[in-house]
């Protein structure tokens, strides 16, 4: 089999998988996006504490939550790989 | 400032020149030599270990394809955590508060890419280096020629970075002189992928992750218990420590233009993904499934260990950076900001646990420059002399000498380098490694592996525009025109200049593969080997 028939064998055969790697960079890049576009557009949300008398900011927890989402949006993604290549 | 801040972060020694004859480190400390002795004799065992079995090429470049899934998810997250992570964070969120986070949140989002882009297809078209990869489908002198070149300038920038930063470590953490810190690692790191190939490489990484993220674990709990496990009583004690108070819980980083800002996010997300080491990684597991459980592991244990980054930093702020003991008499931390985490952990748990610290410290720098050592072979000795220079007929034997030699080469070209930019600013190195890595090997990468379209010169046309392109704009920008060759203001402003190079690389490549109306010529080749 040459290159090219290997490489259209494997675009084939995991379109549905990369539909979904790609639909994942996107939530990542839009949650990721969104962190850093606060802080550039509108500073103020992002130093604004919690709650009254808080030191925690909303940055901080939106910084954790944006950690957070690394691992919630491999997790999903292994999971549903897995499913597709199961079938 | 906040320009050099990528810089002056990810390498871990930045603050280097400034320091010389200032040991204000650690010093001579029974626990921390005792484990740093111990740390030398386990990775050489394994090393040991690991030399009976490394006689194949797939054994030296891919350990046999026979590492786990899990075993190769620690490994990749050791990569991901360097000692710039380790220490530097820490230091800087001691110096400027919210932008240690700002990088924490940069460096978490990044794998995750790698992981639903890259690593699957990666492992089902490639054997032992990503040129493997682009020479299935596109003509393969010509892009095996370009990926090497363009591997060797981001190991090599990233190694001398890497050496410098850890002869500076070192002198601080153990008394060592530069000039044998130099040798020591750089003898250690030949050794282990000399003799013990990716199988050493990996176990090393992986004794190194284990070791981080207990510490990691540790420091955190501690630093929690001192605040009654109350994060927010942590952050309100950081918060009157330092002289500016509230004002650290904006990122400095973000007080430029929003172009720095976004090519700033841009890198850090996507640095990472380009890097060769990180993606060699995903040839050593033994088929895609194994790829995917391993990025899943790594994902949970870097991205943990950033969000640790988060008690870990104010922690460091709230009880080092309040304690008269651990400061200069300017007020800054004694040692510089890369010793914060070490000072922490001696506040926290005394010697031990500081010597625990240091000795991680020190195993990170080690598995780390022996992953870029490996990485810079496998192009030397793959890509360029076995498939190029022997168009493929080499054996085996002759291609794993080859690679040995060019371990050795590389080993020594970095100490010598080493010890020649001991005094320099270095600083540019890394943004150097990290914007050729965004804007040549990542582009390509992804071309090649999603646009059936991508023609060889189309390829090579992009990789050259992105990586001459970032390598222009660093020295005509503020890291090299203005920090190393002192003038007062850069001719192209952006640092990194990720934002402009990288879709530069993307749209040459797609509109030269267009132009380029002739087929690749991959159908008259072999497959890769």
């Amino acid at each position: 089999m040459s290159a090219d028939r290997i490489v259209a064998e494997v675009a084939k055969n995991d379109l549905p998988q990369a539909r979904l790697g790609w639909t994942m960079a996107l939530v990542q890049t839009l949650i990721y996006g969104t962190f850093v576009g606060t802080f550039i557009v509108s500073p103020a949300t992002m130093t604004r504490p919690l709650a009254p008398g808080m030191a925690v900011t909303v940055g901080t927890v939106g910084g954790l939550a944006a950690i957070l989402s690394t691992m919630v949006l491999t997790g999903l993604y292994v999971l549903l790989a897995n499913r597709l290549t199961a079938r | 400032m906040p320009r050099s801040i990528l810089a002056t972060l990810l390498l871990l020694g930045a603050t280097a020149p400034a320091l010389a004859g200032d040991s204000g480190g650690g010093g001579l400390n029974a626990a921390a030599i005792g484990m740093f002795v111990g740390i030398v004799l386990v990775t050489l065992g394994i090393t040991y270990w690991a030399a009976r079995r490394a006689h194949s090429a797939d054994q030296f470049y891919a350990a046999g394809g026979q590492i786990s899934g899990f075993q190769n998810g620690i490994a990749l997250a050791g990569d991901m955590i360097s000692a710039g992570a380790l220490l530097g964070l820490a230091g800087l969120i001691c110096s400027s508060g919210f932008d240690g986070l700002i990088f924490a949140v940069g460096y978490a989002t990044g794998l995750p890419f790698v992981v639903f882009l890259v690593a699957e297809r990666l492992r089902k078209l490639g054997r032992y280096t990503v040129a493997d990869v682009l020479a299935t489908r596109l003509s393969e002198t010509p892009i095996r020629i370009f990926t090497a070149i363009a591997t060797l300038i981001i190991v090599m920038f990233y190694l001398i970075a890497q050496m410098v930063g850890a002869g500076q470590l070192i002198r601080l953490l153990f008394g060592l002189d530069y000039l044998y810190a130099q040798i020591l690692v750089g003898a250690l790191m030949i050794c282990y992928v000399m003799f013990g190939g990716m199988v050493a490489t990996t176990w090393v990484q992986i004794v190194k992750a284990a070791l981080l993220l207990t510490a990691g674990v540790a420091i955190t709990l501690l630093v929690l218990a001192r605040f009654g496990f109350d994060y927010d009583s942590l952050v309100a004690r950081a918060i009157a420590v330092h002289p500016k108070h509230a004002a650290i819980m904006m990122p400095q980083v973000y007080s430029g233009s929003v172009w720095q800002s976004i090519s700033l996010g841009m890198t850090l997300m996507l640095g990472a993904a380009g890097l060769p080491h990180v993606l060699m990684r995903f040839f050593t597991v033994p088929d895609t499934r194994a790829a995917r459980v391993s990025v899943f592991w790594a994902v949970m244990c870097q991205s943990g260990f950033f969000a640790l980054i988060f008690v870990i930093g104010f922690g460091a702020l709230a009880i080092v950076g309040g304690d008269p003991a651990y400061l200069d008499p300017k007020g800054g931390i004694r040692g510089g900001g890369n010793m914060a985490t070490v000072h922490l952990s001696h506040a926290l748990g005394g010697d031990t646990l500081m010597g625990l610290v240091s000795a991680v410290a020190f195993a990170t720098i080690l598995a780390v420059v022996a992953g870029l050592t490996l990485t810079g072979a496998s192009a030397v000795s793959h890509d360029l002399y076995a498939r190029i220079l022997g168009r493929g007929r080499a054996s085996e034997r002759s291609e794993i000498r080859a690679s040995r030699l060019a371990t050795v080469a590389l080993g020594v070209l970095s100490v010598l380098l080493g010890i020649a930019f001991q005094t320099q600013n270095v600083a540019y190195m890394i943004s150097l490694a990290y914007a050729v890595s965004c804007s040549s090997t990542l582009p390509l990468l992804i071309l090649a592996l999603y646009w059936g379209g991508l023609t060889t010169r189309g390829a090579i046309a992009g990789g050259v525009t992105g990586l001459v392109g970032a390598v222009l704009l660093t020295v005509l920008g503020p890291p090299v025109w203005v920090k190393v060759l002192g003038n007062a203001a850069p001719i192209f402003p952006l640092d990194p200049p990720t934002i402009v190079t990288m879709p530069l690389a993307f749209l040459t490549a797609f509109v030269v593969s267009v132009l380029d109306r002739r087929p690749a010529s991959a159908s008259v080749m072999s497959p890769a080997v």
